[in-house]
């Protein structure tokens, strides 16, 4: 499939963005692009540009909170923008390799005034995934669109197009044809699925016919939260007083559940139940293996030196991760079939844990 | 294909001609990089990634090597707090045959920084791998300085090229090509 970075590029060497840019500076239009590109010669470690672009401090995360909390009405995560902006500051970091010193390089840091506003940030951030992004309802509807991309991608690849309810111009018939093509990809947008559901929900095969009925009147899937049925068996079962103990066992329970729920289920694109398993920790700890190592860090200047916000914040440095387990049955399971088979696994892994 | 454990088996290969301990993961990809184009490993293929040669297969027996206690891993962490990693052999790992010169070899590899051996790691890489002998490619020493800015400053190119030409003169399977340094 084309890749986004890029797709990015193309869109700001190119047409009315590459224009702008131009007429602020010549070539500026390429340099911008350069800085996007994710070739296997990118430099290490990357220029402090790649901070804002990417790592956990971008400046698409800081637009995209504001953007999410405010389409969706949350009153929480809000965060200082306007503090944490007139507190960075560029500093000079050490690039390290196997415990050696590379020498020095610039990034992003924060000054000391800006550490608990920082702190906030995370935790705003952090917030948004169980009350907006990991929101049984809004996965919910993920997952059925996903299952009908996957089915609409199964048909198109086995030669039975005509069973999609979709013609062949069709932006999305077009893309799972040859998903490498750029134009293709530029093309996909909500309208092309919002326009693509009556079509959809005329189609020959039922599970295309079904996902996109549902899509279309907004008719979400019923939860069923593994998890939290896992976590409540246990608890009466007295296992797991240890929090960090008690989530590994969890953890274990629910992968074995959702490995018997797809096993049941076989190798075809038309399953009953859709599991969705995701865990989003607070903050990243810095690792070796990413090329951005500490670019992806936040940093705060304190006591002359610059730290990880991770070490000089516990609450950050021991916040567990959140996590969700769920499976998704479609709504005309209405003599709870599928319901009762997942409740009947959970049922069975936690007696067996 | 070789066996999972013949790969688990020269994994604890390198780590005993190291003497028993090597520091690093970026070190452990490119000595052995290193090892197969001198013709003392045959079983790792590596391509091209962001820290030059590395092979994916290598990764996959070093991790399964610890799971298995073949060889033990210990993470550190410098002052900064920068995690990496000490490698020695694990509780199960059974005694590796030596070779002389591949021991020889190894030792004097481990004896550079990572990074002199990621920069000559990459240029032998570009000389074999991506046609950069061929005289409209350019210099491979150029491109890796061009690919890495960073690391290749401060003279570190230059030692990279001295430390590539006294692995260059030990004893090998295979002899190591001459890459002329081009400052």
């Amino acid at each position: 499939m084309a890749k986004h970075e890029d797709i990015s590029q193309a869109l700001i060497r190119e047409g009315g963005i590459a224009d702008i840019l131009n007429d602020y500076s010549p070539h500026f239009a390429d340099n911008v692009a350069e800085i996007l590109k994710d070739n296997k010669d990118k430099q290490i470690p990357p220029n402090i540009f790649h901070a804002v672009i990417s790592s956990q401090f971008d400046a698409d995360r800081l637009d995209y909170m504001q953007r999410d909390r405010l389409m969706t009405g949350v009153r929480s995560s809000y965060v200082d923008m306007e503090w944490l902006f007139a507190n960075l500051e560029v500093g000079e970091i050490k690039v390290e390799q196997d415990g050696e010193s590379l020498g020095t390089a610039q990034t992003l840091v924060l000054s000391p005034k800006a550490q608990h506003t920082a702190e906030n940030y995370i935790f705003s951030l952090f917030h948004l995934y169980p009350n907006v992004y990991l929101h049984k309802t809004t996965r919910g509807f993920e997952m059925l669109f996903q299952a009908l991309m996957r089915r609409l991608v199964c048909l198109v690849r086995a030669g039975k197009m005509g069973d999609t309810g979709l013609i062949e111009q069709n932006p999305l018939i077009e893309f799972i044809k040859e998903p490498d093509k750029q134009e293709h990809v530029l093309s996909l947008d909500d309208n092309v699925l919002w326009s693509s559901l009556p079509f959809l929900v005329q189609a020959k095969d039922k599970y295309v016919k079904k996902c996109a009925l549902d899509l279309m009147i907004r008719r979400p899937l019923r939860a069923i939260d593994i998890r939290l049925k896992v976590e409540a068996a246990l608890e009466q079962k007295k296992q797991g007083n240890d929090i960090e103990e008690g989530s590994q066992i969890v953890d274990r329970i629910c992968k074995n559940i959702v490995e018997k729920i797809k096993v049941g289920q076989g190798e075809d694109s038309e399953h009953c139940i859709l599991c969705d398993s995701y865990s989003r920790s607070v903050y990243k700890k810095a690792l070796i293996d990413e090329r951005s190592a500490h670019l992806n860090q936040i940093l705060i200047r304190k006591n002359g030196s610059i730290r990880d916000l991770r070490d000089v914040s516990p609450a950050i440095h021991y916040a567990e991760s959140y996590k969700i387990c769920r499976a998704y049955v479609f709504r005309d399971d209405r003599e709870q079939k599928y319901t009762k088979k997942v409740e009947d696994i959970i049922a069975e892994e936690v007696k067996n844990a | 294909m070789p066996e999972e454990n013949a790969l688990q088996q020269q994994v604890r290969r390198i780590i005993s001609d190291a003497g028993g301990e090597l520091i690093g993961r970026i070190r452990l990809q490119k000595i052995a990089f290193l090892m197969t184009e001198a013709g003392f490993l045959h079983d790792f293929s590596f391509e091209y990634y962001h820290y030059g040669p590395y092979s994916e297969a290598l990764e996959v027996a070093v991790k399964q090597a610890c799971a298995d206690k073949v060889i033990s891993e210990e993470e550190k962490a410098t002052e900064w707090g920068t995690p990496y990693y000490i490698y020695r052999p694990g509780e199960k790992a059974a005694p590796a045959a030596e070779v002389e010169e591949e021991k020889y070899f190894v030792t004097r590899a481990k004896s550079f920084p990572s990074v002199v051996l990621e920069l000559a790691a990459t240029t032998l890489y570009l000389y074999r791998h991506e046609e950069f002998y061929r005289g409209d490619k350019g210099n491979p020493w150029l491109e890796t300085e061009r690919r890495k800015k960073f690391k290749a400053r401060e003279g570190r190119l230059r030692k990279a090229y001295e430390a590539y030409e006294a692995l260059r003169l030990l004893p090998a399977q295979e002899t190591l090509p001459e890459i002329a340094f081009p400052f």
